[in-house]
């Protein structure tokens, strides 16, 4: 099911949750809405299943307004961040909860209802707890039910509100590519809800950058994270740094570095660079700086340098765990560093 | 150099030697708290109880006999217990209303409605007796309404059954509300993306949830209702066999000095009120682990 949202206006009492947000979602797509806490997008999640109402705006589903369309009748799947399951029900009961709630014309018979809730028990391999109750199962197995409960009414569009957002580091990767696989088998619509950039670069066709109730960037995962449209989503996604530099009649002035061609209007910028993207020298051009902490980072070294005359944090430069060891650094040793990649920003100071 | 692989420092042969040794309690006093609070129940109520039980035993089983089965007494008791019954089952139902109206909804007054709740507890029972009869005798503001359409409520059973739900409000009220603002409205949307409608979520989320509570308050309900005597007198009339409840017969027994055959009265009304009190306590049990899925 395809889904369209129509500058969507929401606010609850003086905050502004969404500003004038528009997105469309192809069928079939599995695309994830990413952002910090507060920037509107579970709002946005919530109004599209048809839980909140926006104040002004249009909701599509399918091609058809479905702004005024109650929850029920939205058939979407919602899968909430702290499960929802009902705990009085066992397993089995949870599953069938949306098939038994049916018209009496509509509903399946038991047996149809059985066969369907044991198919839904072995896709998200929960068969053996299906006469326990949600109290007695481990976060993930929570989620996993909830999951299957959503699919039981066969939703032709899937919503996630930060489904993975009370688990493990662990658990938590196992079940996004459970996630994706589950939606490459079964050819729904998907929207998931993350404030975990890992998570929506991994798994999402599409990722949508959300900050302060505005869509920032919308664009594969590749290309939010080459290509950012703006500091916000450069900072955002993937771990990045500021360096304070100046434009000057098409030079751009990072520190006592050489300068270079910079379009753009003149004044102050930021310089936002990736870590691994700083060029370490021993000596010769670029910004001079005493090297600081050295940490292991898994397959990773993590340096910190402190750039002379620069106040601000010291700048990190990021090395594969090998090549560094074969020829390391020295804390308190001077070196030069150059930029082999950064983009330039107007100085914002907020982000 | 800066760079360092993690040294773990050797870890030295354990030699500790694990000794039986008691779990240590994270609150300490539980001895002297649990030897006070069997000797406060003692002195409040077991000690108390068991004097009635004394006193009542000088009757002897066949002058009790003689006391209890008369038909005066057993209508007394049949009355407030059904009159008790009765009005904590309305009060279930008023009282989950009421609940659910000021845990769900924001309106002008909602604080004073909410405080409203409490004032049977705090009003002298005489007072609400009075003022109920005042109401709804046959020339009072209500009861001039209702005599017409032939229905009496002062000085008839239904009279009692009235001034027992105005005192057992509160118990409901006070019990299912807590539980009802602490549900997780998720829950209720999750089922409504489900397909569910209000009705379903209401009858198939929402009440077992409170279930627990709402049973608790029609407990305290009833058994306040049972022993409930200052408003009852006024408006029942207290005809015998008919208006008159089990503790005014056991106060006009104590007025004609006949102590022994009130305590045997109480001892009856006491043993009813303990089994059913402990088979809804049983129930609710129950209900409890089934709602938590302990049981499974």
């Amino acid at each position: 099911m395809s889904i369209a949202v129509h500058s969507i206006n929401k606010r609850f009492g003086e905050f502004v949750a969404l500003r004038d947000v528009s997105l469309e979602v192809p069928t079939g797509q599995l695309v994830a809405i990413l952002g910090p806490s507060g920037c509107g997008k579970t709002t946005l999640l919530r109004i599209i299943a048809g839980l909140d109402s926006p104040d002004t705006g249009r909701v599509f589903l399918q091609g058809r307004e479905a702004t005024e369309l109650p929850v029920q009748q939205r058939r979407v799947g919602f899968v909430f961040q702290h499960y929802a399951l009902f705990r009085h029900m066992t397993v089995f009961d949870n599953v069938a909860f949306g098939l038994c709630v049916r018209p009496r014309r509509e509903r399946p018979s038991a047996a149809a209802i059985r066969a369907k809730v044991e198919e839904l028990l072995a896709l998200v391999q929960l068969e053996s707890a299906a006469t326990r109750h949600p109290m007695h199962l481990s976060g993930g197995q929570r989620q996993r039910v909830a999951l299957a409960r959503a699919l039981a009414v066969e939703p032709q569009l899937l919503l996630l509100d930060e489904p993975f957002g009370a688990l493990d580091t662990q658990v938590r990767q196992e079940l996004r590519r459970w996630l994706r696989r589950l939606h490459d088998a079964l050819h729904f619509t998907s929207l998931f809800v993350t404030h975990d950039q890992n998570e929506a670069l991994e798994v999402a066709d599409a990722v949508i950058v959300m900050n302060g109730g505005r869509i920032e960037q919308r664009g594969a995962p590749e290309e939010v994270y080459d290509a950012p449209a703006s500091g916000f989503v450069h900072r955002f996604v993937g771990s990045s740094q500021d360096l304070p530099a100046r434009r000057t009649a098409g030079l751009l002035y990072v520190g006592p570095m050489a300068p270079v061609p910079s379009a753009g209007t003149d004044g102050e910028v930021s310089v936002v660079v990736r870590p691994q993207d700083v060029q370490v020298n021993r000596a010769g051009e670029g910004w001079p700086g005493v090297v600081g902490a050295v940490r292991v980072v898994g397959p990773l070294v993590h340096m910190e340098i402190a750039l002379e005359g620069h106040n601000g944090d010291p700048l990190v430069a990021e090395f594969e765990r090998e090549r560094y060891r074969a020829d390391p650094f020295l804390t308190g040793q001077t070196v030069c560093v150059t930029l082999r990649r950064y983009r330039t920003y107007p100085t914002d100071p907020v982000g | 150099m800066a760079f360092a692989e993690p040294r773990m420092p050797a870890t030295p042969a354990s030699t500790v030697a694990f000794a039986a040794r008691r779990p240590r309690r994270v609150l300490p006093g539980f001895g002297l708290s649990l030897g006070y609070t069997i000797l406060y129940l003692s002195l409040v109520v077991l000690i108390p109880l068991a004097a009635i039980f004394l006193k009542s035993g000088e009757l002897g089983w066949e002058r009790f006999g003689q006391v209890v089965g008369t038909p005066r007494v057993v209508a007394a008791l049949e009355l407030s217990f059904g009159a008790a019954a009765l009005a904590a089952l309305v009060n279930t139902f008023a009282g989950l209303l009421v609940a659910w109206v000021l845990a769900r909804y924001d309106f002008p007054l909602r604080r004073l409605v909410d405080a409203l709740v409490d004032l049977p507890f705090a009003l002298p029972t005489a007072v609400a007796g009075i003022a109920l009869t005042a109401l709804y005798s046959p020339n009072g503001l209500l009861g001039s309404l209702l005599e017409p359409l032939g229905v009496k409520v002062a000085y008839t059973p239904l009279g009692i059954v009235v001034a027992l739900v105005f005192i057992g409000l509160p118990f409901v009220v006070r019990t299912v509300q807590p539980v009802l603002e602490e549900l997780d409205r998720e829950v209720e949307h999750a089922a409504a993306t489900l397909g569910a409608s209000s009705g379903q979520i209401f009858v198939r989320i929402v009440l077992p949830a409170v279930w627990p509570a709402l049973l608790t308050g029609f407990t305290l309900a009833f058994a306040r209702a049972i022993g409930e005597y200052g408003s009852v007198i006024f408006i029942a009339g207290n005809m015998p066999m008919r208006s008159e409840i089990a503790p005014l017969l056991i106060v006009t027994k104590l007025e004609q000095y006949e102590y022994a055959a009130a305590t045997g009265i109480a001892v009856v009304m006491l043993l009813i009120s303990f089994f059913l009190l402990l088979g809804i306590n049983a129930l609710q049990a129950w209900s409890q682990r089934r709602l938590l899925g302990v049981a499974a």
